[in-house]
């Protein structure tokens, strides 16, 4: 009987000792991931307004003038082609000095590409865009960061939003 | 079976004497529907709101006598004593060569500019607002050309033109927003002044200049992105579209304007510092016929609304315009493709009021608005081309033709009048001046 009796108390005391541990705090967070929208949605055309100031600041990494928007504003709506007047804007600017964009495409090409897509389209490109245009600055290696920019500044999607 | 053997051959002849007329020489599989009698129309919109006391019925003596025969010659007064350079037409006044109808009207609508334009231009009358900046509701004459002039095809682009010498509500002009028409078969637009200047040149005219084998390798990446986004785009969205070809040429037409105007040869009509925009926008229309030789062409000019306050300069605008569109004239008739073979259609797009308003010029005279009175609806029309298909040295003084015509009228003279969808204009063609 004392047997047991001393068994009980052991166990009791085992449970005591091990229950008045202290609870420990658990602090979840998220890590910061940027998430990409899967596919390409961009319904609005740019106003001419839209499309100038925001083809501006791309190239030049500043805000455009309200003076030099009402001139090209003017010059844009002067010409019914679109298209023609947007490729002579796009030549013009990236004619200039002052350009914010990258004077090479560098070794690191996947990056250059990300990065290209990230400003010009404000978008992540998909893994197939990545692919095709990796491979492609690889294999042609005279194709110049500018030249990269000037194809994407020029194609249909930078045209909407 | 003798019987057989001539059914069979009757048939084929038959077959043949349908089909054969459709098979042209010049490759084209189908022949317009009607007959075209001319291969090039431009039309002059002489705007700004002129009236008839000014213009034909000479009340300040001959203002424009470079077009109209004199009932009282042309005569300096004060303030209005400007030497002009010499008639373009020498001693022959351009209504000689058609036929002027002294009594047209814009019978319906506002006598609003944006009014008067769109019914030129789409042979409806409007009632838009005039501040409105909008594509007109109904097809203008460019998407009829456009769409019916060749059958299934779209005729190029670059074979209709509209030219403003203003912004504003004008570059909307040049397609409808009709179903069925639209920017796809719309006018290509120019309005000069605003292009082909400094600023124009500082934004547009030294573009960075790529190789061919650079431009190949962007047109890949371009067509690449270009793929991936076919679902979503619209071209039409933004305005009349023209082939890559036709583009390269526009380009190419454009860096010829932006040199040009550094050239000495630029402006050399006589006018020095004079050139009124008017006079700018006559000079870049006689470019862009030379060197497309469009089948329709439509340009304005607007310097004479000044009257709204300034009637001597005014009439001192409505001497120019008439000195500029005697020289259009005499330059499509020395441009190899389109001398001989263009009819060229002159009229205002409403004309002013009788009564004066307050103001009162530095000469003296009153100037006058446009408010929809009967005499702001008085216009002339003057239609000019070759002797077989327009009548010469023609005037018409009782009251005949009205602004809805125009339309029809152009569509009969280049042949796809009868391509045009039943109920969609209602005017008529100008059998008193067209043959």
């Amino acid at each position: 009987m004392l047997v047991y009796s001393k068994i009980a108390f052991i166990i009791m005391g085992t449970l005591a000792i091990f229950s008045c541990k202290r609870e420990e705090t658990y602090v979840y967070a998220v890590n910061t991931e940027t998430v990409a929208e899967a596919g390409v949605k961009k319904p609005n055309v740019k106003t001419n307004t839209e499309f100038i100031s925001i083809t501006y600041t791309d190239i030049f990494g500043a805000t455009i003038a309200t003076s030099k928007l009402s001139e090209m504003q003017n010059g844009y709506l002067a010409f019914g082609d679109k298209g023609i007047l947007e490729d002579l804007i796009i030549r013009d600017l990236l004619n200039q000095n002052a350009k914010q964009i990258p004077a090479s495409i560098g070794s690191d090409i996947k990056t250059f590409v990300v990065d290209a897509y990230k400003k010009i389209y404000n978008r992540m490109p998909n893994e197939y865009e990545i692919f095709y245009l990796e491979d492609l600055l690889k294999k042609n290696s005279g194709i110049s960061a500018e030249m990269f920019y000037y194809a994407l500044m020029t194609s249909n999607e930078y045209r909407q939003f | 079976m003798e019987r057989r053997a001539f059914i069979k051959k009757a048939g084929i002849a038959t077959a043949g004497a349908f089909v054969l007329p459709y098979i042209l020489p010049s490759g084209r599989l189908f022949a317009a529907t009607g007959s075209r009698k001319v291969n090039h129309v431009v039309l002059v919109m002489f705007a700004g709101g002129l009236r008839n006391l000014e213009t034909v019925k000479q009340n300040q003596s001959n203002l424009m006598s470079t077009m109209l025969k004199d009932i009282t010659p042309f005569s300096a007064q004060s303030g209005i004593a400007d030497v002009l350079p010499a008639s373009p037409l020498g001693a022959s006044r351009l209504m000689q060569y058609g036929t002027l109808m002294k009594e047209f009207r814009f019978k319906e609508g506002p006598t609003g500019h944006y009014n008067g334009h769109i019914t030129a231009l789409t042979g409806r009358y409007s009632m838009a607002d005039i501040n409105l900046r909008s594509n007109p509701e109904y097809p203008t004459i460019f998407e009829y050309y456009r769409k019916h002039n060749d059958g299934a095809l779209n005729t190029s682009g670059l074979n209709a033109w509209w030219i403003s010498d203003s912004l504003g509500p004008y570059p909307a002009l040049n397609y409808s927003s009709y179903e069925g028409y639209g920017s796809t078969y719309g006018a290509n637009y120019m309005q000069p002044s605003a292009l082909i200047s400094w600023d124009g040149y500082s934004n547009f005219g030294n573009p960075k200049n790529f190789s061919v084998d650079e431009m190949q390798a962007v047109q890949k990446i371009r067509a690449f992105c270009d793929a991936n986004f076919a679902n979503q785009y619209a071209a039409e969205s933004v305005g009349v579209v023209n082939s890559p070809e036709e583009r390269q040429m526009l380009n190419d037409f454009l860096h010829e304007l932006f040199q040009g105007a550094s050239s000495p040869g630029y402006n050399n009509w006589g006018f020095g510092n004079k050139m009124s925009n008017d006079l700018i926008n006559l000079y870049y229309s006689e470019k862009i016929i030379q060197k497309f030789k469009p089948e329709l062409t439509v340009l304005n000019m607007q310097d004479v609304d000044v009257c709204h306050t300034d009637f001597t300069k005014y009439c001192n605008g409505l001497r120019k315009a008439d000195w500029g569109v005697s020289h259009l004239w005499n330059t499509i008739e020395n441009t190899p493709g389109m001398a001989g073979d263009t009819v060229m259609i002159v009229v205002p797009e409403h004309g002013r009021n009788l009564a004066p308003n307050t103001v009162v010029d530095a000469y003296g005279r009153p100037a006058f608005d446009h408010n929809s009175d009967a005499t702001s609806r008085e216009i002339f029309c003057l239609i000019v081309g070759p002797a077989g298909v327009v009548y010469q040295d023609k005037v018409l003084t009782q009251e005949y033709g009205e602004s809805i015509d125009v339309v029809p009228t152009i569509a009969d003279l280049l042949g796809f009048r009868d391509r045009i969808p039943s109920g969609m204009l209602t005017g008529k063609v100008l059998n008193e001046a067209i043959k």
